[in-house]
């Protein structure tokens, strides 16, 4: 399961770079930072990331998932602060999903 | 679609004499605005809240009932109230008043404020900003939706039963909020089932795009009908998209760069209000074709219900706003319904929505 979320989070890298033509692109690799002063991300580079991570993972899974929600951004350690930390994030949520 | 403009009556130096313009002069031309886009058939006019010496409103309600007394047709909006540091008993009261005042015309766009100036003032905290704004929403939504209230909250003295009074004409009286982009706040919004003024600054507008998708996707999550987003940004129209240009650049620039210089921006040039102007640029600055062009364009991307311009920001002459208003009703107005339809009346809409908040 951990490998298609991380593929799911890359087709989103992949989404959002499209839209960053006079930015470095943001890099497919576990410990790149989401959000915060590590990131490139903007507020709105952020919410388009998001939106696409959600929608790939609901398209992978059939489940859908909120990952830019108070309980999300409140968490520690945040899970935007890299991409294994989002993919951790939405394993449990998938995981709390399957559980019922 | 819904079409209008909203202003926060800025109190810029008159470009033909450099001197500021009077806080009577300001308000007595703004009414005229109001009349002419009533007389011209555009759906709305909002009128925004700031408490500093370059704006002559800091009472939106006030300024809209003067307004209400001389136009038919047009809703009048507050844009924005700033009810983070005021009282929404007396947000409410004021709003409920105009409604009666207007024959059911009157729309609150409650926001957070851009600026801090209102919450020592009022004597809130900015530090609490966002613990504000959710509190004193709750309040709002609770005043509309029933004439007794019990609440009690950590910002305002509590209500014990008490009633408030005048009650809107419409029932219920339209509460928008005001965003800019903040993902939390959206979801909020949309979780609420509350329709969303989205304000679209700085950026392409496509950029904007996944806030409507967080709107929409957070309201059917929470199990309410798709509420109406409105989009709202920085417009000039003039009969050519350079004269759109030269008329509107200075003014703005002037205005920006000085609120700029308080928060760090840098210098905008003019290559910036160009690039602003293009199709995927936030303003609609250009010619009535290039302002139907836009608003097509937005619609696509965002399928909002409504298209608010803000006129004008900047020391723009009161003959240059008025035309521009004249073009927007009589040149844009016409061949955006033509183009999409009759209009959606959004409070009709909310009214037949009744499952939404409040």
């Amino acid at each position: 399961m951990k490998d298609r979320i991380v593929e799911c989070i890359y087709a989103a890298v992949d989404e959002v770079n499209l839209d960053r033509e006079d930015e470095p692109p943001l890099e497919k690799a576990p410990e790149t930072p989401i959000y915060g002063e590590a990131s490139t991300l903007d507020s709105l580079g952020l919410i388009n990331f998001v939106v696409a991570v959600e929608e790939n993972v609901e398209g992978a899974f059939g489940v859908p998932v909120v990952l830019g929600d108070d309980s999300a951004l409140g968490r520690k350690p945040s899970p935007f602060d890299s991409i294994s930390e989002l993919a951790l994030y939405v394993e449990e949520l998938l995981g709390e999903e399957a559980g019922g | 679609m819904e079409l209008g403009l909203y202003t926060f009556g800025e109190l810029t130096p008159d470009p033909s004499s450099g001197r500021a313009i009077s806080p009577q002069r300001r308000l007595r031309e703004l009414l005229a605005e109001i009349e002419l886009a009533d007389r011209v058939g555009l759906d709305v006019f909002g009128v925004g809240e700031h408490h500093r010496p370059d704006f002559a409103v800091s009472a939106p309600a006030v300024v809209l009932a003067a307004a209400a007394a001389r136009t038919e047709r047009i809703r009048l909006s507050s844009a924005v109230s700033v009810i983070s540091s005021d009282d929404p008993v007396r947000v409410f009261q004021s709003f409920a008043t105009l409604d009666l005042l207007s024959g059911g015309r009157a729309e609150i766009m409650a926001g957070r404020g851009g600026f801090s100036e209102s919450f020592p003032l009022f004597g809130c905290n900015i530090d609490d900003y966002d613990d504000l704004f959710t509190e004193k929403l709750a309040l709002l939504l609770e005043l509309r939706a029933g004439e007794r209230v019990t609440w009690s909250g950590r910002h305002r003295p509590a209500i014990d039963d008490l009633g408030v009074y005048p009650r809107p004409l419409q029932d219920p009286i339209p509460i928008w909020i005001a965003g800019g982009g903040n993902m939390q706040s959206t979801r909020r919004t949309g979780g609420l089932g509350l329709p969303l003024a989205l304000a679209l600054i700085n950026t392409r507008a496509s950029r904007f795009k996944p806030i409507a998708k967080v709107h929409r996707r957070a309201a059917a999550a929470a199990g309410h009908p798709e509420p109406p987003l409105s989009v709202n940004a920085y417009g000039h129209i003039a009969e050519s998209t350079a004269a759109a240009l030269d008329d509107s650049f200075e003014p703005f620039a002037t205005t920006v760069n000085r609120i700029g210089a308080e928060r760090g921006w840098p210098p905008l040039t003019r290559a910036d209000y160009e690039a602003s102007a293009e199709l995927d640029g936030a303003n609609f600055v250009g010619s009535p074709e290039d302002v139907v062009e836009k608003i097509l364009y937005q619609h696509e991307l965002f399928g909002q219900r409504r298209t608010l311009i803000h006129f004008a920001i900047g020391s723009l002459a009161h003959d240059e706003v008025m035309r521009s208003i004249e073009l927007f009703g009589t040149e844009v107005a016409p061949a955006v319904r033509r183009a999409l339809g009759p209009r959606t009346d959004t409070a009709t809409e909310q009214e037949k929505e009744r499952g939404g908040a409040g």
